[in-house]
């Protein structure tokens, strides 16, 4: 037995250490902050891909066996969706968006340094809140993300789990609103000279039109949100119609946030995939302006359409909500063009985030097209809430916003490391992910179709369903097993190889500064000319060495 | 080839002359939400109200409009005691920017007392009904931000007191009297609304 | 960087693509009703030119991948095309002329189905509470409320209609929202509290259909089962003028007195013993115990509570305990029932004797 004493050295902790986790609480550099959301909403993702096991594991027989009360099953997929909505995807494009907006237009850090680590630190602080409703009696939130009244009234849903889902949503709120206008200042104001608006990055263009959504919709939400906490808690009846409130009223209010917030959760994504697209096919971004325009449009449009979540309440102007919603294919669909287009005679490498980002194009244009099927108001009629929802959630959402969140890691881990991942790592994890999305998704469009509804517990009445949750659910464990790579690939890939400045020969200025950035960011900018100052700079040098080499010749 | 230095960067990012100054543009966004937060709340209570068969609702008379009309304009006059303010120190005339932050700083708590007792006389609560839940949701929103309001003007004057602002450095006092105003338009909307609109 | 997949891949990708959207049109419901059959047609002019945009759309994406992909060695610089003007409003105003279109059949579709209309064969009045359904025909010509409805959670009613003859339907809740839903009728629609909502089917073969409720409205959301029965119009005169409503049997008359407890389960909505034994005479009280987990009250009806004649005040609705209401006299052999009107299906027999 040896004796504390006979090892001092190994009583002290060092030092080093302790200050690097102080500095990380206490920082207000963009890049730490940015790189902390990384880690909450990848911990998030986690979280909620473990509940979303959970119900896939009850679904996998008609009985539902593995979980006896189907409140314990509702409060899985409320809190799945809450984890992986508020907590997983939103976040980490803020995540993104601190960590390199600034860097892309040639800033020195986010405009309120200050009010960033705020909003960061409410966000941890929100998922406590919401998730300490396991620890209350009778549990979590349990009526679904969309936490409709009056089910949600508290004579049919009594319990704390329901009022702390409000309030950890409400400083998500604040979070997501205080991040929304240091972004749109931060882009307005801290751009490098020569750094026109048409000279950014799609990426920054994007979080910006997210910014501006964000901003917008969700202090709507917020007022919802504290109504419904005055109706359970200090005896309001704004959503409680028997005593002359109304239902629908929640229904609007919600969905005025939440459809621009899927936006804000895939317009990020369509930035990152418009960074990825130009950088491995060798050329600029086919239609630049076109780009530009089609994420205004898709913002703009956003906040016309709510109410296709609501037609089979047969409450709501059908023609006008399903005629906004058909337009937005429009954009979206510039959008697909364009990236062909810039594929198209392009010299393509497929490196991991540009295996990721085509995973996206395919998968995300499934869920496009069978988003327009329920964007109808009769076929909504037959498919709403069923599993058919379900598939066009996970396909927009896992095919589209998590294929991206993957290939921004892969694309700019180097820039904030210094280090490359591991490509052929990389690849198998792209691999399995994509047949394990594939399994576990599509057959719900067929669920959908054969009218299972979502947010059941069990179906025994309809056994017949059962082949098509067991691929469903086999699907959703192989995805589990593809986190294992990803997971050891970030972590085995801090000692890989140097990655230099610009590893990618990429075009926008993050690419400029060394990798891990310095502290002040950029110690020299390059002149900026066009939306690529990085390739011009770097295309300039090539012209001037292959002069000087024809001189010498 | 051409890199220009960070320091150069740093000059010409910091003073961009062009439009507002940062935090008033904060400021701007900022107030900009708050809309939208009571455009929430307002969106509630028209649709509420015109699902009603009365409104108010049997048993209840209309509001007396007589004393908050009193302090809509106490507020409205500290919306112009705030401006006087803020002109003041465009100016440099930071004495005169102590002086009227001071009134309407008063004129602000004035309306605030105003408000209370108008609930004390009043004989319904937020748990009757949807007329309760929203007259006192919305004022009381509409209250809280005053009393925000108030606390912000209270710091402006302390640091107008030390001598914190003059001509050229006053942002913090622009953003107050922006947010002050707003406060002041929302009350106007919510007066018409719940006092006047029959 | 070596590029990836080689030919085969994407061809196998390729045939995926393509065989995988017959799987979806091999799987949708065949539609039982004539408005469901305008929707199922809607739905495969969607699917069609949806599978031509996704395959035309992945089969460029996939075309460009492996056409452009750099090959090794080469390091030159692709044309640097910077966009099209002419293309760009090109495939701006074809999505918009295909999105119109399928805007265009909607709304033809919608006014084929929602249009409101007078001729019905019956109207039946749908009520949702937690968990299960009542359907209200209203009176037949024997004079009995046919009000369809189900003994305990578990067993689901069946709602009878008559083939080829158009029924409107009237849905009401006065709990939380649910939402009735006939996959085979390619149709659901919300139960709103506070707001009627209502649509016509014509069901057009006879057969049993799958119905369940499609609204998350709490803990057994999935046991919130229906089915509907088309038969012929003979058949559903005979069931409808014929129609008794089951009613529980309640002997055990030595338990009468003047005070008597009803409890209500557990987190059910349901009776421990849907009975009650009153004296006839002098004024009695009725109590509730609510076990807890549901919100319940008790309210006594002389007849059936949809005819809605109350014998003395509703008691309170409670989270739990116990809550007593105060009846008037009552006779002897009377048809006096106890409800919960936040459960309409938790009806109780309240047996008065001498
Ligand atoms: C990332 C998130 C995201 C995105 C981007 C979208 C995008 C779209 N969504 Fe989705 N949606 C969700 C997330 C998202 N959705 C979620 C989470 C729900 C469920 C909420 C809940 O109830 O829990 C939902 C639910 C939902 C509904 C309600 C369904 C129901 O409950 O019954 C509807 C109905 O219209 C809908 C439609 C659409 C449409 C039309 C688009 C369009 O933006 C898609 C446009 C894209 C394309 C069409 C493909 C590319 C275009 C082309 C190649 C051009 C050519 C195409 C044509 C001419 C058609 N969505
Ligand atoms: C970004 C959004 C997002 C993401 C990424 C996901 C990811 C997943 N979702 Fe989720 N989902 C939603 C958003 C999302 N979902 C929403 C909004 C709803 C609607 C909720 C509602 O109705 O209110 C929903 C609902 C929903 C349902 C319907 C529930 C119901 O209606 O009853 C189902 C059912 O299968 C499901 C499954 C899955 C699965 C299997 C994954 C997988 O992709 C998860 C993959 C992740 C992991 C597997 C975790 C990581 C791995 C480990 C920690 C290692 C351990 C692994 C092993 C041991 C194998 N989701
Ligand atoms: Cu009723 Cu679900
Ligand atoms: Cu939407």
């Amino acid at each position: 037995m040896t004796t504390v004493a006979s090892r001092p050295s190994h009583a002290t902790p060092a030092p080093k250490k302790r200050s690097k986790i102080v500095d990380y609480l206490t920082t207000t550099d963009h890049k730490k902050i940015g790189v902390m959301y990384l880690y909450f909403s990848f911990f998030a993702f986690l979280v909620g891909g473990m509940l979303a096991l959970g119900v896939r594991a009850q679904l996998a027989t008609p009985g539902g066996t593995m979980i006896e009360d189907p409140d314990t099953y509702n409060a899985l997929f409320t809190m799945h969706a809450s984890a992986m909505l508020f907590f997983f995807i939103i976040p980490i494009w803020a995540g993104w968006g601190n960590y390199i907006v600034p860097l892309q237009i040639g800033a020195l850090d986010m405009a309120y340094p200050r009010i960033n680590a705020l909003s960061f630190w409410l966000l941890p602080a929100g998922f406590v809140t919401m998730f300490s409703g396991y620890l209350m009696k009778g549990g979590p939130a349990q009526a679904g993300w969309t936490e409709y009244p009056p089910l949600t009234a508290a004579r049919f849903m009594p319990g704390y789990g329901t009022d702390l889902w409000i309030v950890g949503l409400l400083l998500v709120g604040i979070s997501s609103t205080l991040g929304a206008i240091n972004f749109m200042v931060t882009i307005f104001k801290m751009r490098a000279p020569g750094m026109t608006m048409f000279r950014m990055p799609v990426f920054t263009w994007n979080i910006l039109v997210t910014s501006i959504l964000t901003l917008l919709a969700l202090p709507v939400l917020t007022s919802a949100l504290i109504m419904l906490f005055i109706d359970r808690n200090y005896g309001g009846s704004f959503f409680d119609p028997g005593v002359g409130g109304n239902a629908i009223l929640w229904q609007n209010l919600f969905w005025f946030y939440s459809h621009p917030a899927v936006y804000i959760m895939i317009l990020p994504a369509f930035g990152l995939i418009s960074e990825v697209i130009p950088v491995f096919s060798r050329k600029p971004l086919f239609g630049y302006k076109a780009f530009v325009f089609a994420t205004i449009a898709i913002g703009g449009l956003g906040f016309s359409v709510w109410a296709h979540h609501m037609f089979a309440t047969g409450q709501v102007l059908l023609p006008f909500f399903a005629l906004m919603t058909a337009f937005i294919a429009v954009p979206t669909g510039v959008k697909f063009f364009n990236w062909i287009a810039t594929l198209w005679q392009g010299k393509i490498t497929f490196e991991s985030p540009m295996l990721f980002a085509i995973g996206f194009l395919t998968m995300f244009l499934i869920g496009g097209l069978n988003g327009m099927f329920t964007a109808s108001p009769p076929v909504d009629y037959a498919l709403h809430d069923t599993y058919w929802v379900v598939a066009h959630i996970h396909d927009v959402l896992f095919g589209g916003s998590v294929f991206a969140v993957f290939s921004s890691f892969y694309f700019w881990y180097p820039k904030v490391t210094g280090r490359m991942m591991d490509d052929k790592l990389g690849k198998v994890h792209f691999w399995i992910t994509f047949v394990g999305f594939n399994l576990a998704f599509f057959p719900m469009h067929m669920l959908g179709l054969e009218g299972m509804p979502r947010r059941i517990a069990s179906y025994s009445a309809n056994p017949q369903w059962a082949f098509l949750n067991k691929i469903s659910t086999l699907g959703a464990f192989i995805i589990g097993v593809s986190i294992f790579p990803f997971v050891y690939n970030l972590w085995k890939s801090r000692k890989g190889p140097i990655a230099g400045n610009d590893p990618w020969k990429a075009n926008s200025l993050e690419w400029w500064t060394s990798s891990p950035p310095p502290v002040h960011n950029f110690d020299s900018l390059p002149q900026i000319r066009s939306e690529r100052p990085v390739l011009d700079e770097r295309l300039q040098r090539e012209a001037e060495a292959a002069l000087a080499k024809g001189a010498s010749a | 080839m051409s890199a220009v230095t960070t320091d150069e960067h740093l000059d010409s990012a910091e003073g961009r002359a062009e439009g507002m100054s940062m935090p008033l543009l904060g400021m701007v966004l900022f107030i900009a939400s708050e809309v939208m937060f009571f455009g929430g709340l307002f969106a509630a209570y028209f649709n509420i109200r015109a699902d009603a068969d009365e409104w108010p609702p049997a048993g209840l008379e209309h509001l007396h409009a007589k004393l908050p009309a009193i302090f809509t304009v106490v507020l409205v006059l500290s919306s112009v005691t705030m401006h006087m303010g803020v002109m003041a120190i465009r100016r440099g005339n930071v004495r005169a920017l102590v002086r009227w932050t001071a009134i309407t700083l008063v004129l602000g708590l004035v309306f605030l007392a105003g408000q209370i007792y108008d609930y004390s006389t009043l004989e319904f609560t937020i748990r009757d009904g949807v007329y309760g839940s929203t007259f006192y949701t919305l004022t009381g929103f509409h209250g809280a931000h005053v009393f925000g309001g108030a606390i912000y003007l209270f710091i402006v004057l302390i640091r107008a007191m030390s001598g914190q602002f003059s001509k050229a450095h006053h942002a913090a006092v622009e953003g107050a009297t922006m947010y002050w105003h707003f406060v002041d338009v929302v009350w106007i909307a919510l007066f018409f609304t719940l006092y006047v609109l029959k | 960087m070596r590029p990836v997949g080689p030919r085969l891949r994407s061809r196998l990708r390729l045939a995926a693509v393509a065989v995988l959207p017959l799987l979806l049109t091999a799987c949708a419901q065949q539609p039982q009703t004539e408005q469901g059959k305008k929707v199922y047609t809607l739905y495969n002019i969607t699917l069609a030119i949806a599978v031509l945009i996704g395959v035309g759309v992945i089969s460029m994406i996939l075309l460009s991948c492996v056409r452009y992909r750099k090959q090794p060695g080469d390091e030159s610089m692709p044309p640097q095309t910077h966009g099209n003007t002419v293309f760009e409003v090109v495939w701006t105003a074809i999505p918009t002329v295909i999105v119109l279109a399928l805007f265009g059949m909607s709304f033809v579709t919608i006014r084929a189905i929602d249009k409101p209309s007078g001729n019905h064969a019956a109207i039946i009045e749908v009520r949702g509470y937690q968990w299960s359904w009542t359907f209200d025909y209203g009176t037949n010509a024997a004079g009995t409320r046919v009000l369809v409805k189900t003994e305990s959670n578990r067993t689901p009613p069946q709602m009878i209609v008559p083939v080829g003859e158009k029924v409107h339907i009237e849905q009401r809740s006065d709990n939380v929202m649910h939402s009735f839903f006939v996959p085979a009728f390619l149709f659901k629609r919300d139960l709103i509290p506070g707001k009627a909502n209502g649509f016509d089917i014509t069901v057009t073969s006879p057969g049993v259909y799958h119905g369940q409720c499609a609204e998350l409205c709490g803990t057994d959301h999935a046991q919130m089962t229906f089915s509907v029965k088309g038969v012929s119009r003979a058949e559903f005169d005979k069931w409808f003028n014929e129609f008794r409503p089951p009613l529980p049997k309640c002997e055990d008359t030595a338990k009468a007195a003047t005070e008597y407890t009803v409890t209500a389960l557990q987190g059910r909505a349901e009776w421990e013993t849907p009975c009650a034994y009153l004296k006839a005479g002098g004024p009695v009280s009725l109590t509730m115990h609510n076990q807890g987990g549901l919100p319940h009250n008790i309210a006594v009806f002389e007849g059936p509570m949809t005819e809605n004649k109350p014998v003395g005040k509703p008691g309170k609705i409670i989270n739990s305990g116990s809550d007593t209401v105060a009846l008037p006299a009552l006779e002897a052999g009377k048809d006096y029932r106890f409800y919960c009107q936040v459960h309409p299906l938790m009806e109780g027999l309240v047996k008065v004797s001498p």
